[in-house]
């Protein structure tokens, strides 16, 4: 992990950083993208050194990094950008990744396995991934917060009061957030 | 695009109340979480459906996924097993014993509170709990701390559902509920003799199995939770207070007793029977007695709704309505009433009283006066007491001596008190005050004796009716000195007088005419009174107005007593109001009223009656001169009076009933006026002939207007015929009578049998010095007349007679409904040009009425103004008109059948 942070990408992050500590307009979107691929990349390194690897313990090395990543206080908007993308990035790595061994029909099932438990539902492993991730993207939809709460617990791994300084939001809310977006997507899952 | 945006928005806004709800409920115990989704899908079932499903996958999700249940946890000698409920107090679980050899299901709660310290009181109280031992109360059965100091108890293993959704489910009778309710009230009885309140009654504690087994839940650990809670700062307490099924005293923060469970099971058992919660209390404004009254009534309930409640019942909606005037509702009244001194003492005692209710026996709930008494023991024993033998007799005879015995004491109670004052201040009011109380107190004594004679005789008879029975009632006794004679007759033509039998009152007194002739003062002025009243009844208006004057002289003589003066004022006035002169009457009434604080004075209970009778009268002389409003609020506090003083049904009670459906209809709430005359029909028990006939004129009205026709038909022909045979029935009321049914009969093409009935009226109406009678015959006539040849001339005639119907000083109310009626026959009959005339009239006669919004008269004129001639036609207003005209009418009434047909004809 040591290596991951200093390869040349994290440098061009840092770099940027401190550009957009200065003051200089546009460097939180030159660095936003750099900060995905980081993500993706580390998620892809870590998943592939232990391919049974629970998923869950890559969604809190994602966590790890990041706040490895960010030197000082972050502040909060950026900080609320930063932990979004990271989850986005997490959700679409694993996706990718269960569809893409779910073409290598022999190993599918074992990979969907990551999906489903980095969302901690009580789901089939069966599940259709792609019945998922279109949830979660319905989900969205009607209720944003909720949605974004989901990821930043399960790909970002954050705890509940890190949820809600991050959403700047009332921790019970987050608390309601939760329980509300887990029934939603387990009632859509069953087909409800 | 614009539908995709507004399917969006729709979809938002369905989200965000979806959001809400699912909030709310989600920490809710299941069962609550079910009464919730229940009352949600009443109003919108496509949420609750939604909402439903949601909380399904929750509580899965709580099962498979909670952070509080690790598995296999134990707790105690406990294995937990499924979450199967979760609220306020904390997580409940089903749970098994590990070490029993044979496997006890119980479940176990786990109590959001932390003990800290304080466990050797909540051992104490779990020893208390535990003691509590009935098949009706689901039992503690272990408890104590877990490793981090969490409480937990675990109690008896319950399967049922809340009570109001187990009754529902299985559209329990009304018999059935109440059967429940008893077995509550005793469940909790057993527990408040173990010195346990239970703080936290509601439909999620107490479950009914499949089997109809009922079982209380949670019993004290309310109390538990309250104690564990920051004393200091109540409103960070973990116990959550349930506020919709809280007693007043709670909501207030004050301690519970055993009477806040009683008035949680008087709430409990006002939801089972009405299928209405209490309507929610808003605790920033200012408390008063009223904001927490809870009434039997089903105000602003849908039609829809009110049919589903009375179907889970298994009644139709006349019959649930009948309830709110039935001794359920003063038992409700009672138990959840906002003192908690004016409560019943026991569970028990309200468990009795329920009792007595389905038995027909005398509830507790009222204070017994003598009619209602008698009425009821009669009605409950009579063929017992009529055809059986002596034994029985005898039971029935101590029965009622029981009832009159504790009545007895009351006054001797209100004699010892006048005493008392007596010996403080030698007042003549107060010598005056005890004096009439001794009096009483012997005029029982002699009423309770005669009665006893009385069923002593009806042993004797093999057959005998009701009536029968009154007319040994009604016949006086020889006494054995002229003093009781007079005090009887006088009593015995008291009850009569209520129950507004004019001639058994006469032939009471008549038959003591002697003995009366000699008597005091307020002894002839009394008989004088009563002999008034029941002439006036008989219509003999001439002769009342004579014992009228009899009595001015009497009241002369006592210039000092005011309850005869408001007696007086009160007779005057409904002799001129009988006789049409609502002018007149109307001062003299409202005198009187200004009276009653005197006039009530000490005689606080048996004078509601009278004290209600006389608000009565001068809301029906506020009815005839279209002062509706004031009307109404005068019958209103008559209700509120007579319900606090626990009158029965009376005579008067169905006069104000009456009162209240002529109002409804002056109104042209038509829908309204025919759901209160169904179930007056159906609940009426105590009713002269006379008072029979004019309901059933006024609901055959209502049934016209209604679109009802035929069945207006058939009830106003038998009770026009039988009103004018009853003895008693004044020319003017039999008039009134055939004029209703002449209008009825004119409605269904029957001309012969309108003029019939036209001529029938004549006599009573024709030169009525009651301006009402004369003109509404003049314009029947005028009616008639243009049906039979409808020509110009016959037009105008019955036009200016509409007009000056309009004039008589009620404000135009029944001209309107006649100018209505007559357009909807002119429409039906195709006489379009007229009927637009007519229409024109009710709109002027309409303007200056302030007409509620379900008032059917209102949708009418609405429709006549859409489409007035001359104005621009307006589709989109006819449309609105008519929308509100069919929810109001329904869609099936002719007269909306037949404007449909014009609006789209034109």
């Amino acid at each position: 992990m040591t290596a991951a942070i200093t390869d040349p990408v994290t440098q061009d992050i840092t770099q940027w950083l401190h550009r957009w500590r200065d003051g200089e307009a546009g460097a939180m979107d030159a660095l936003l993208p750099l900060v995905y691929e980081q993500l993706r990349h580390i998620a892809r390194s870590a998943l592939k050194r232990e391919p049974d690897h629970l998923t869950l313990q890559a969604t809190a090395l994602v966590h790890e990094v990041l706040l490895r990543l960010w030197p000082g206080e972050l502040e909060l908007k950026s900080r609320k950008h930063l932990f979004a993308t990271a989850a986005k990035a997490m959700r679409h790595v694993l996706v990718d990744r269960a569809r893409a061994k779910d073409r290598q029909k022999r190993e599918g099932q074992l990979q969907r396995v990551d999906l489903v438990e980095a969302i901690g539902l009580p789901i089939s492993v069966n599940e259709d991934i792609d019945a998922l991730d279109e949830a979660l993207t319905a989900l969205q939809k009607v209720d944003p917060d909720a949605a974004e709460m989901l990821e930043l617990r399960f790909f970002v791994g954050l705890t509940m009061s890190e949820i809600a300084h991050t959403q700047e939001r009332d921790e019970r809310t987050v608390y309601r957030d939760f329980a509300f977006a887990k029934a939603w997507l387990a009632a859509r899952l069953a087909g409800e | 695009m614009t539908t995709l945006n507004t399917t969006t928005e729709t979809e938002k806004h369905f989200h965000a109340r979806l959001r809400s709800a699912f909030d709310r409920l989600v920490n809710l115990e299941q069962s609550a979480q079910q009464l919730e989704l229940a009352t949600l899908a009443q109003s919108d079932a496509l949420l609750s459906a939604e909402l439903a499903k949601l909380l399904r996958h929750s509580v899965l999700l709580d099962n498979e996924s909670s952070e509080l249940v690790q598995n296999h946890e134990k707790l105690g000698a406990y294995q937990l097993h499924e979450v199967i409920g979760q609220g306020g107090m904390g997580v409940v679980y089903r749970a098994s014993r590990l070490d029993d050899s044979f496997s006890q299901t119980v479940a176990v709660k786990r109590l959001a509170f932390n003990l800290q310290g304080m466990s050797a009181r909540f051992l104490r109280e779990r020893q208390i709990l535990a003691r509590l031992e009935h098949p009706n109360i689901a039992r503690l059965i272990d408890g104590g701390a877990d490793s981090s100091g969490h409480a937990w108890l675990a109690m008896e293993y319950v399967q049922g559902k809340p009570i109001t959704l187990a009754c529902d489910a299985q559209n329990a009778s009304i018999r059935r509920r109440i059967a429940l309710i008893k077995q509550l009230a005793l469940a909790v009885q057993h527990a408040h003799s173990c010195l346990i309140v239970h703080r936290d009654i509601k439909p999620g504690n107490v479950l009914v199995s499949d089997s109809g087994e009922l079982k209380l839940l949670d019993f004290g650990i309310a109390k538990m939770l309250e104690e564990a809670s920051d004393p200091v700062n109540l409103e960070q307490s973990v116990y959550a207070l349930t506020p919709a099924y809280a007693a007043p005293e709670q909501l207030e923060r004050k301690p519970a007793t055993t009477a806040s469970d009683i008035y949680a099971i008087g709430l409990l058992l006002h939801e089972l029977i009405s299928g209405l919660k209490r309507k929610s209390i808003d605790m920033r404004a200012e408390a008063t007695s009223t904001s927490y009254r809870v009434s039997l009534s089903w105000e602003d309930i849908s039609a829809t709704q009110l049919k589903r409640i009375a179907e889970q019942r298994a009644l139709d909606v006349a019959g649930l309505l009948a309830l709110g005037r039935s001794d359920l509702a003063r038992i409700i009244a009672k138990a959840t009433a906002s003192d908690p001194a004016q409560r019943y003492a026991t569970p028990t005692a309200l468990s009795d009283d329920l009792q007595r209710y389905c038995e027909h026996r005398p509830i507790l709930a009222r204070a017994p006066s003598l009619p209602y008494t008698v009425a009821r023991f009669v009605r409950r024993n009579f063929w017992a007491c009529a055809s059986t033998g002596l034994a029985l007799l005898a039971l029935c005879v101590s029965a009622l001596i029981a009832v009159q015995q504790a009545q007895l004491e009351r006054v001797q109670r209100v004699r010892a008190d006048q005493q008392a004052a007596m010996a403080q201040a030698q007042t003549h009011a107060a010598q005056d005050a005890a004096r009439e109380a001794r009096s009483e107190a012997h005029s029982h004594e002699l009423l309770r004796e005669h009665f006893v004679a009385v069923l002593a005789r009806t042993s004797k008879e093999k057959s005998l009716d009701a009536d029968q029975l009154m007319d040994l009632v009604a016949t006086m006794p020889r006494q054995s000195t002229a003093s009781d004679q007079r005090t009887l007759a006088l009593a015995l033509a008291g009850i009569f007088n209520r129950q507004s039998d004019p001639q058994r009152t006469m032939r009471v007194l008549d038959a003591a005419a002697d003995a009366l002739r000699e008597g005091s003062t307020s002894e002839q002025a009394k008989a004088a009174n009563f002999r008034a009243q029941a002439l006036m009844l008989q219509g003999d208006v001439a002769a009342a107005q004579q014992q009228s004057n009899t009595l001015a002289g009497f009241q002369q003589s006592r210039p000092e007593s005011s309850t005869m003066s408001a007696s007086m004022l009160q007779l005057k006035g409904v002799l001129l109001l009988n006789s049409g002169d609502v002018a007149g009457a109307t001062p003299l009434l409202e005198q009187a009223v200004g009276l009653l604080p005197e006039f009530a004075k000490g005689r606080a209970n048996g004078d509601a009656l009278a004290h209600g009778a006389l608000l009565a009268n001068l809301s029906i002389a506020y009815l005839k001169s279209g002062r509706l409003v004031e009307s109404i609020n005068l019958l209103d506090r008559i209700d509120a009076l007579w319900l606090q003083a626990g009158v029965g049904q009376n005579s008067q009670t169905s006069a104000v009933a009456n009162a209240r459906g002529f109002a409804l209809m002056a109104q042209g709430r038509v829908r309204a006026a025919l759901l209160h005359y169904e179930s007056l029909a159906k609940t009426l028990t105590q009713e002269s002939g006379l008072a029979k006939a004019t309901r059933q004129a006024a609901h055959a009205r209502a049934l016209l207007l209604g679109g009802q026709t035929a069945a207006a038909l058939d009830l106003i022909a038998p009770s026009a015929a039988s009103a004018c045979q009853i003895t008693g029935a004044s020319a003017n009321i039999c008039a009134r009578m055939y004029l209703a049914a002449a209008d009825i009969w004119l409605a269904s093409d029957q001309r012969e049998l309108a003029q019939r009935a036209l001529d029938k009226a004549a006599a009573g109406a024709k030169d009525s010095p009651d301006r009402g009678s004369a003109e509404l015959y003049r314009l029947t006539e005028a009616l008639l007349a243009y049906e039979l040849q409808p020509d110009a001339q016959r037009f105008e005639q019955a036009e200016r007679a509409l007009l000056r119907y309009a004039q008589i000083g009620d404000g135009g109310y029944r001209a309107l409904e006649y100018a209505l009626h007559w357009t909807q026959r002119l429409q039906a009959a195709g006489r379009k040009q007229d009927a637009q005339r007519v229409a024109n009239i009710a709109i002027k006669l309409g303007k200056p009425l302030d007409l509620p919004a379900d008032s059917q008269f209102r949708a009418q004129l609405a429709i006549f103004e859409s489409t007035a001639t001359g104005v621009t036609y307006d589709a989109a207003a006819i449309a609105v008109a008519h929308k509100r005209a069919e929810q109001l009418m329904g869609v099936a009434h002719p007269w909306l059948k037949s404007w449909a047909h014009v609006s789209l004809n034109r």
